[in-house]
């Protein structure tokens, strides 16, 4: 490969420098100059020995838990659910998969498995500071710990103040005052119960540059019966004179895809919380371990549910069942389901 | 018994060839007639085994697991698949889920809000397994009223009450979807059929029987399909060898990209998993 020469003459370069500066320039430099995968493996031998390159790995991965954690202060207060005001904080979880499952009617639903890996709040940005919509505060959260070779220094430089290792995805969630939750302290699945309705955004699988049948489901012209040249394209695309142009927004041939979506409504059906996995009835947009926003549903029928969500977020304190079930699914250590028969008929 | 009148000069020779090929020196054999030391090699040599205390003779079958617990090839994830199987077992333990191949003859009760006594029992030859954990299927045909019918079952819905193998055997070919396009004598079975118990430890028998097709048009063109249990002898020896070309060549078969198996580590952790699940299995069963 072409790519690990030119870093390694960036490394000779630079050679009189720390280890950290190295790696900073040589992750600002693969990340924009050459293609992606190559700072995986790239070689540093000349500065630093083999017998170190592990020790180097390991203390760059704990290096920044080791400074003060702002938990030691002690808990913030916990405020009251607010019925219609408050807004908590969503969770950041990992696509796994598809599975069936069964309601005690016997339906079967697909069930998308969401698992919420190493959460943690990164930041609590408060209303007034909040620059860009002062009404609600911002909670920063990030998941799934990662290498922070692979990490821009920059980057994981503002996990340090928090104690917390590095992490590999950042975003932030709307929320309001009394809603805030300490920085520092973990997220669980059990931030949601089976019951309610959540709101999942993830970004779409990409698909590139797509025809007109393909993005919009436009119907194309026939095959035969004299068409020439025009099986695949839309047929008109506006009036004629009286306009004299095209609309705006007209559906057309372009990018499809790989952009974020919401797919909004969705049942929570369980919740396995020793492995931190949440069952949401229906398909998510994303590919398979994708990252996927979770936050409480925006549609009425969530304010139909009447028991209180854990607020701010769950904390350990509360004791809970290894899996939690809704009332209506089927638990599959139950008996097999039977209909009782009818008393108009015997 | 035949060996006796026949060639009796030969015999002891062939005894002992017996005795020195294989190691059949237990004691049970040694002390019966010769002559059915003769008789027992004509059987499998080598899987009849018997026990060091000189009991009943059983034959060696590796561990059956059914084949919904085996994650296919491609990029899984880990965690789900045992959570999967984790809910496959408790399931198992409520509904018992015989072992079964493609080409033995079912039948499944499953509860039905429009059936008579809210239950329905369907008997079929099972034609087709699919799925992975949790929605595992299979599917069973039958000729009722001369009508074909195929239903696809979900191995783990709650709404399946009872799993019967009526007939534990197996077919030439993995898939048996051709029987819809066989003569309607090849798929019907009496729905009043008595089971046929399979002795336990025993090889699964496998069923040589070459179905007759109707005459085209079928779903498919089978004889296109490297197919062991099928008489193609309606069509024309010509169609047969022109048919050929779109069977899998040789340096495809041979290739060793195209062959996959589960991870030895993986697979020896599933197995782990259904031992423990029959040891609770058996220690409920003694329970009560």
């Amino acid at each position: 490969m072409a790519a690990p020469m030119i870093i390694t003459r960036v490394i000779q370069l630079g050679s009189k420098n720390s280890i950290l500066n190295i790696t900073e320039r040589l992750t600002r430099i693969c990340t924009c100059a050459v293609p992606r995968r190559t700072y995986y493996d790239y070689d540093y031998d000349h500065d630093v020995p083999k017998d170190l390159q592990d020790f180097v790995n390991k203390w760059s991965r704990v290096k920044n838990t080791l400074g003060p954690s702002p938990l030691k202060d002690g808990p913030w207060p916990r405020e009251e659910w607010v019925p219609g005001q408050s807004k908590r904080c969503g969770l950041l979880a990992v696509k796994l998969g598809m599975v069936p499952m069964w309601t005690k009617s016997g339906k079967r639903l697909a069930a998308t498995a969401l698992q919420v890996l190493e959460n943690n709040v990164v930041r609590y940005v408060a209303p007034e500071d909040n620059t860009l919509n002062p009404k609600y505060g911002r909670l920063i959260v990030g998941a799934r710990n990662a290498d922070p070779l692979k990490k821009p220094l920059l980057y994981s430089e503002q996990f340090k103040e928090v104690g917390l290792p590095v992490k590999d995805k950042l975003t932030n969630f709307k929320v309001t005052a009394n809603a805030k939750i300490q920085p520092g302290s973990p997220l669980y699945a059990a931030h949601f119960r089976p019951g309610m309705y959540v709101d999942c955004c993830g970004r779409t699988i990409d698909k590139g540059f797509q025809g007109v049948m393909k993005r919009w489901g436009m119907k194309g012209q026939p095959a035969s019966h004299g068409a020439t040249k025009t099986h695949r394209k839309m047929g008109a695309s506006g009036g004629g004179g009286s306009p004299g142009r095209i609309w705006p927004g007209k559906k057309m041939p372009g990018h499809m895809g790989n952009k974020m979506s919401w797919t909004v409504g969705l049942k929570v059906w369980r919740v396995d919380t020793k492995h931190n996995i949440l069952y949401v009835a229906g398909s998510v947009a994303g590919r398979k371990y994708g990252y996927i926003k979770v936050i409480d549903s925006v549609l009425p029928k969530n304010k139909k549910v009447k028991a209180p969500p854990p607020f701010p977020t769950f904390y350990e304190d509360e004791e809970l069942e290894e899996e939690l079930y809704d009332d209506d699914m089927f638990n599959f250590s139950d008996a097999s389901i039977e209909y009782p028969e009818d008393e108009a008929e015997s | 018994m035949a060996l006796r009148g026949c060639f009796p000069a030969r015999l002891p020779c062939l005894i002992q060839r017996c005795l020195v090929s294989k190691d059949l020196k237990c004691q049970v054999c040694t002390t019966a007639d010769t002559i059915t030391v003769a008789e027992t090699t004509a059987d499998k040599r080598e899987k009849h085994v018997h026990d060091q205390d000189g009991s009943s003779p059983r034959e060696i079958r590796e561990r059956f697991i059914s084949p919904e617990l085996l994650p296919p090839m491609g990029t899984r994830s880990k965690l789900l698949d045992y959570l999967e199987r984790k809910d496959c077992f408790r399931r198992r333990k409520v509904l018992h889920i015989p072992e079964f191949y493609v080409g033995s003859i079912m039948a499944v009760t499953v509860a039905d809000s429009f059936a008579k006594g809210k239950s329905n029992r369907f008997v079929g030859i099972c034609t087709r397994r699919g799925g992975v954990g949790l929605g595992a299927t299979f599917v069973l045909r039958n000729v009722i009223n001369d009508q074909g019918v195929d239903i696809c079952y979900e191995l783990y819905s709650p709404l399946i009450q009872k799993i019967e193998v009526l007939k534990l055997e197996k077919r030439l070919d993995a898939d048996l979807k051709y029987l819809q396009d066989a003569l309607p004598e090849y798929s019907t079975i009496d729905p009043n059929m008595v089971p046929i118990k399979h002795p336990p430890n025993r090889a699964i028998p496998v069923n040589p029987i070459k179905v007759q097709m109707k005459p085209k048009p079928w779903y498919k063109r089978w004889e296109r399909e490297e197919l062991q249990g099928v008489d193609f002898s309606i069509l024309s020896e010509e169609k047969l060898e022109h048919a050929k070309q779109w069977w899998l060549p040789d340096y495809k078969r041979m290739d060793l990209l195209q062959h996959w198996e589960l991870p030895e580590n993986i697979r020896s952790g599933i197995e782990r998993e259904v031992e423990q699940h029959e040891s609770e299995l058996s220690y409920e069963k003694s329970k009560r």
